[in-house]
C-alpha cells in the first residue's frame, strides 16, 4: 500500500483536535436532585443506562475519529501495491497519406490520446513517429497523461517496421512489458493497429519537367500523372506560371496507370510553375507540383578559330536562329570572352564549356579511321544517324576514364564527351560530317547541352521567396543530405527548403506510389480496452468516512 | 443556633405522648402500670414475708387484724429514641436543617419531662448520637450533638433503628424518606409495645423544579445520571409521580397505626411543631 499523495496523511493529527473536542464539548447542563425515582417515573422512555452512556459516549468518538482517519486516508490516495504495467509504444504514421481527406490523421490522434488516457497509472506510453526517420517523440508518460503535441503528417514516407524496432530498442522499456499499437493506413507488425483509414480514390501528380529551349518565350511542360485509386479517373491539372495559364486534361485513366501530358505556356519571364490538379481527391498533398522556369535568354556561342570561320559552322549556328545570343561570332585565338559555349576550330581549348574540333598535339594522325560505334543515347547525339560518316584523316582522342566515348573506331575515340564539353578528334573539311543531315542537330544539340546554366533569378512560390543563390539548404524525397545545386523541382518527391532550422515542404511531386495509393485499409487489431479501474480506494474510505458519520449521528446525537 | 430561647420554653409546656405507653427502666413522671414506689396509692395486698414493714397499712391490721402491704403505682419515664437523617439527599431546599429543628424539639421536649432520651444521626450508617440522656441539663448538649452531626451518605433507614432492646417507648424518625427501603425499615424498627412517629421533611421546591429543559439529572446520593428533557407535560409526570410516593408512605403509616406527619421544610418551626400537637398527634400540650 502506498499513497498518492501522503502529505494529507497529516491530518491524522487532527484526531487529537477531535478527540478534546469531543470531550469538552457542550452537554447538557448537570443538574444534581435529591432523588430520581420520581424523575425515573417520569421520564422512563427516556432514561440513559450508565453503562449504555459509557458505551456510547465512547463509540461516539471512536466513530468521529474513524471517520476522520477514513477521510484523512482517502485524502491522502491509498492505492494498492500492483505490479508494473505495461510500456506501451504509441506509433503513429507521419507519412503524408495520412493526411488524406478521410480524416484518417485525426482518428489516429483522437485514438492515440484517448488509449492514452485511458491506460491505468501503472503503465506507462512514449508516442513514436513513423515518418522518413523513425523517432520518439518527448518521453515516457504515465498512462492517463495526454499525448503531447504531434506535428502534421507530411512526410514523404512512414518508416513504420523502424520505428517498432526503435522502439524494442529503447533501453527505458522494461524487461517483458513493452506493448506496440500503431496508428497507420499500412499494415504492420504491430501487437495492435486500430482501423483508421479507408479505401479512397486519389489521383497523383507524379512528376513536372518545366524546360524552355533557348531563346524560346514557351516553356515545355511535361506531366506524369498517375492513378492510385481503384477506379478510372478523368481529370485537369491547370498550369499556372506567372500570368501565363494553360490546362490539360487526362481521361479515363486506368486504375495503377500513368499518362504523360505535354503542353506549354508562353512565360518569357519564368518563374514558378505550379500544376494542379483541379478536381479533388482524398489526398490534397499529391495533387500539385512546382517547378522553377528560367526566364527566356538566348546563348552566347563564340566561334574561336585562327582563320576564317568554317563555313559549315557558320551555317550550323546561323540556323539556330533566336536562340543564339546576336554577341555571337568568332573571335580569334587568345581574345576568347566569357560565353555560354566556345567552339575552338583547330586550336588548344582555353575555357569551357567547349566544343574543341581538331585541336592540335602530338598523338599521331590516322588516315581512314573506320567509325564502329557511336553513343546514340549520349544527349549530344540526340537524333543523329552517323551510319554514313567517313573521316579521312584525324588525330584520335585519349580515353580517359572521365570522358565519354561518342564516336569510336579502330584506331581510337573520334569524339569524347567531357566534363568541361565535348571534343572532336578530326577538322570538319576531314570528314564527311559537315555534310551530313545530322551537322546541323549536333551542333544544336552541343548548344542547349553544354551552354553554362546561369543562376536563376528568385522565385516566389507561395509566401516563400527562393532565392537559387545561396542561404537555402534543399533537400529532396529519398535524399540524406541536402541536395546540391539549384533547385529542381521536376525531382521526384517532397522537396524541402531548411533555412535557420525552418523547414517547410514547398515542392510535392510524389514519386512514391506507397503514399499516393490509399490502398484498401489494413484489417484493424484494437487494443484491448483498458481494464476497467475499480473505483479508488479514497472513494470508499470517503464513503465509509459518511457512513460512519451518519451512524454516530443516528445512533449518539440524535439522542 | 437551632433554638432560640423564647422557643425552647415554647417546647418545655409540650407533652410527649405516645399513643402506646412503655414503661421506661428509670423513674419518670408518666404513670406505669406496674407497682413502683411512687406516691399515687394504686391497692392493697397481703402481706407476705419479706415485705418492707414501712409498707404495712396499719391501720387496716388495726381494724381488720391481719397485715395488708399498700402499694403505690410505680413513675415510669418515656424512653423516646429520636433518628434524624442526615443523608444527602436533606441536604436539599433546608429539609436538613427542618429535620434538626424538629427532631431538637421532640429530644427537647423528652428531656424537659424527665424522659429518657437516645437520639441518632444517620445516612447510610449511623454516624452520631447519643444513648440515655435524661434531664434538662442534657438538652444543651443534644443540641450540640445534633448541630455537629456529619452529613452525607445516601438514605439507609435500617440505620436509623435503635439498637435491639434499647428502647420500648417512641422511635421518632425525621427524614425525607428516600430509602426505597423505608416501609420495611418503620415496619422492623417499631419497638415492642412503643411504636414509630415518621416526620416526612419535605420541600416545595421538589413539586416546583427550578429548571427546564434538556438536562442531566444527577442522584445526590448514587449519583446516577438521566437525561431528561424537562419539559411541562414530564415535569407534571414528575409531580404527579412524587406525591403518588408521599401518599403512598402516608398510607402505610395510616394502615401500620404509625402517626405521620409531612412538615415543610421552609414551614416556621412553630407551626411544625404545631403540628404534631394536633389531636392524634405524637406530641401534645399537657
Amino acid at each position: 500500500m502506498n499513497f498518492e499523495r501522503p502529505l494529507f496523511l497529516w491530518i491524522f493529527a487532527a484526531l487529537a483536535p477531535i478527540a478534546v473536542a469531543f470531550l469538552v464539548r457542550r452537554k447538557r447542563p448537570r443538574v444534581v436532585v435529591p432523588d430520581l425515582e420520581a424523575w425515573l417515573a417520569a421520564a422512563a422512555p427516556r432514561r440513559a443506562m450508565p453503562g449504555w452512556r459509557a458505551v456510547r459516549n465512547a463509540a461516539s468518538l471512536l466513530l468521529n475519529m474513524a471517520a476522520a482517519a477514513a477521510l484523512a486516508l482517502a485524502a491522502a490516495g491509498p492505492r494498492a501495491a500492483t505490479p508494473p504495467g505495461n510500456d506501451w509504444a504509441l506509433v503513429l504514421d507521419v507519412s503524408a497519406s495520412m493526411s488524406a481527406r478521410d480524416g484518417r490523421w485525426q482518428k489516429a490522434v483522437e485514438g492515440a490520446d484517448a488509449f492514452a488516457r485511458s491506460l491505468p497509472d501503472r503503465d506507462r506510453f512514449r508516442v513514436f513517429l513513423a515518418g522518413e526517420s523513425p523517432r520518439a517523440l518527448g518521453g515516457w508518460r504515465d498512462g492517463g497523461s495526454p499525448l503531447p503535441a504531434l506535428p502534421g503528417p507530411d512526410e514523404m514516407s512512414g518508416d513504420v517496421a523502424g520505428t517498432l524496432a526503435l522502439a524494442k530498442r529503447d533501453p527505458a522499456v522494461r524487461p517483458g512489458a513493452l506493448k506496440t499499437v500503431v496508428w497507420s493506413d499500412r499494415a504492420s507488425d504491430a501487437d495492435f493497429a486500430p482501423k483508421i483509414s479507408s479505401e479512397a480514390e486519389n489521383v497523383e501528380v507524379e512528376a513536372i519537367d518545366a524546360a524552355r529551349a533557348w531563346g524560346a518565350p514557351e516553356v515545355n511542360i511535361v506531366l506524369r500523372i498517375l492513378n492510385c485509386g481503384r477506379l478510372p479517373a478523368t481529370g485537369t491539372v491547370a498550369i499556372l506560371c506567372g500570368t501565363a495559364k494553360a490546362e490539360v486534361s487526362f481521361a479515363a485513366l486506368a486504375p495503377g496507370a500513368s499518362t504523360t501530358l505535354r503542353t506549354h505556356v508562353t512565360a518569357p519571364d519564368g518563374g514558378a510553375l505550379e500544376a494542379r490538379l483541379s478536381s479533388r481527391d482524398a489526398l490534397d498533398a499529391d495533387d500539385a507540383a512546382f517547378a522553377a522556369v528560367p526566364p527566356l535568354r538566348r546563348a552566347l556561342v563564340l566561334v574561336v578559330a585562327p582563320e576564317a570561320k568554317s563555313p559549315f559552322l557558320s551555317s550550323s549556328l546561323a540556323s539556330l536562329g533566336d536562340a543564339l545570343d546576336p554577341a555571337s561570332g568568332l573571335v580569334e585565338p587568345g581574345k576568347e570572352k566569357p560565353g555560354d559555349l566556345l567552339i575552338f576550330d583547330r586550336c588548344a581549348p582555353s575555357a569551357a564549356p567547349a566544343l574543341t574540333i581538331a585541336a592540335p598535339g602530338d598523338r599521331p594522325v590516322v588516315e581512314n579511321p573506320v567509325v564502329t560505334a557511336w553513343a546514340a543515347d549520349h544527349s549530344l547525339l540526340r537524333g543523329l544517324d552517323l551510319s554514313r560518316l567517313r573521316v579521312a584523316r584525324a588525330r584520335p582522342l585519349a580515353r580517359d576514364p572521365g570522358a565519354t566515348v561518342l564516336i569510336d573506331s579502330v584506331a581510337g575515340p573520334l569524339a569524347v564527351a567531357t566534363r568541361d564539353g565535348a571534343a572532336l578528334a578530326f577538322a570538319l573539311e576531314d570528314s564527311n560530317l559537315p555534310l551530313l543531315a545530322a551537322f546541323p542537330l549536333f551542333v544544336r544539340n552541343c548548344v542547349e547541352e553544354l551552354c553554362r546554366e546561369r543562376p536563376l533569378p528568385p522565385v516566389r512560390i507561395g509566401d516563400w521567396e527562393v532565392p537559387f543563390e545561396g542561404g537555402y539548404d534543399v533537400w529532396s524525397a529519398g535524399e540524406t543530405a541536402p541536395h546540391a545545386g539549384p533547385w529542381r523541382a521536376d525531382r521526384a518527391g517532397v522537396v524541402v527548403f531548411s533555412q535557420k532550422g525552418i523547414s517547410r515542404p514547398l515542392a510535392v511531386n510524389f514519386f512514391n506510389p506507397a503514399e499516393s495509393a490509399l490502398a484498401a485499409p489494413p484489417p484493424g487489431r484494437d487494443p484491448p480496452a483498458a481494464p476497467r479501474v475499480p473505483p479508488p480506494p479514497w472513494m470508499w474510505l470517503a464513503a465509509g468516512a459518511a457512513l460512519v458519520l451518519a451512524t454516530e449521528w443516528m445512533i449518539v446525537a440524535k439522542r | 443556633m437551632i433554638f432560640d430561647d423564647s422557643f425552647l420554653r415554647t417546647l418545655e409546656s409540650l407533652v410527649l405522648l405516645a399513643r402506646r405507653l412503655q414503661t421506661g427502666e428509670r423513674a419518670g413522671e408518666r404513670p406505669s402500670p406496674r407497682a413502683g414506689t411512687s406516691s399515687e396509692f394504686r391497692d392493697y395486698r397481703s402481706y407476705v414475708e419479706g415485705d418492707d414493714l414501712r409498707s404495712v397499712d396499719w391501720n387496716v391490721y388495726a381494724r381488720f387484724g391481719q397485715m395488708h402491704v399498700k402499694q403505690f403505682a410505680a413513675e415510669r419515664d418515656l424512653h423516646a429514641w429520636v433518628a434524624v437523617d442526615v443523608s444527602e439527599s436533606m441536604g436539599f431546599y433546608g429539609k436538613r436543617e427542618q429535620a434538626l429543628r424538629v427532631a431538637a424539639a421532640v429530644g427537647y421536649v423528652a428531656l424537659a419531662r424527665g424522659d429518657t432520651l437516645s437520639w441518632g444521626a444517620f445516612g447510610e450508617k449511623h454516624v452520631a448520637g447519643a444513648e440515655r440522656l435524661r434531664g434538662k441539663g442534657a438538652g444543651i448538649g443534644y443540641l450540640r450533638g445534633l448541630e455537629a452531626a456529619p452529613s452525607g451518605g445516601k438514605t439507609d433507614l435500617r440505620a436509623a433503628a435503635p439498637p435491639p432492646g434499647a428502647t420500648r417507648g417512641l422511635v421518632v424518625v425525621a427524614s425525607d424518606f428516600c430509602d426505597r427501603g423505608s416501609r420495611e425499615a418503620l415496619r422492623a424498627m417499631r419497638p415492642r409495645g412503643g411504636n414509630v412517629v415518621a416526620i416526612h421533611v419535605v420541600a416545595e421546591e421538589e413539586l416546583k423544579p427550578r429548571f427546564d429543559g434538556p438536562v442531566r439529572l444527577a442522584d445526590a446520593e448514587t449519583g446516577t445520571e438521566i437525561e431528561v428533557d424537562a419539559d411541562e407535560a414530564t415535569v407534571e409526570r414528575y409531580r404527579e409521580a412524587l406525591v403518588a410516593r408521599w401518599d403512598a408512605l402516608e398510607a402505610f403509616c395510616v394502615r401500620e397505626g404509625m402517626p405521620y406527619r409531612r412538615v415543610l421544610a421552609t414551614a416556621p418551626l412553630l407551626d411544625a411543631v404545631a403540628a404534631l400537637l394536633r389531636p392524634g398527634g405524637a406530641l401534645a400540650r399537657r
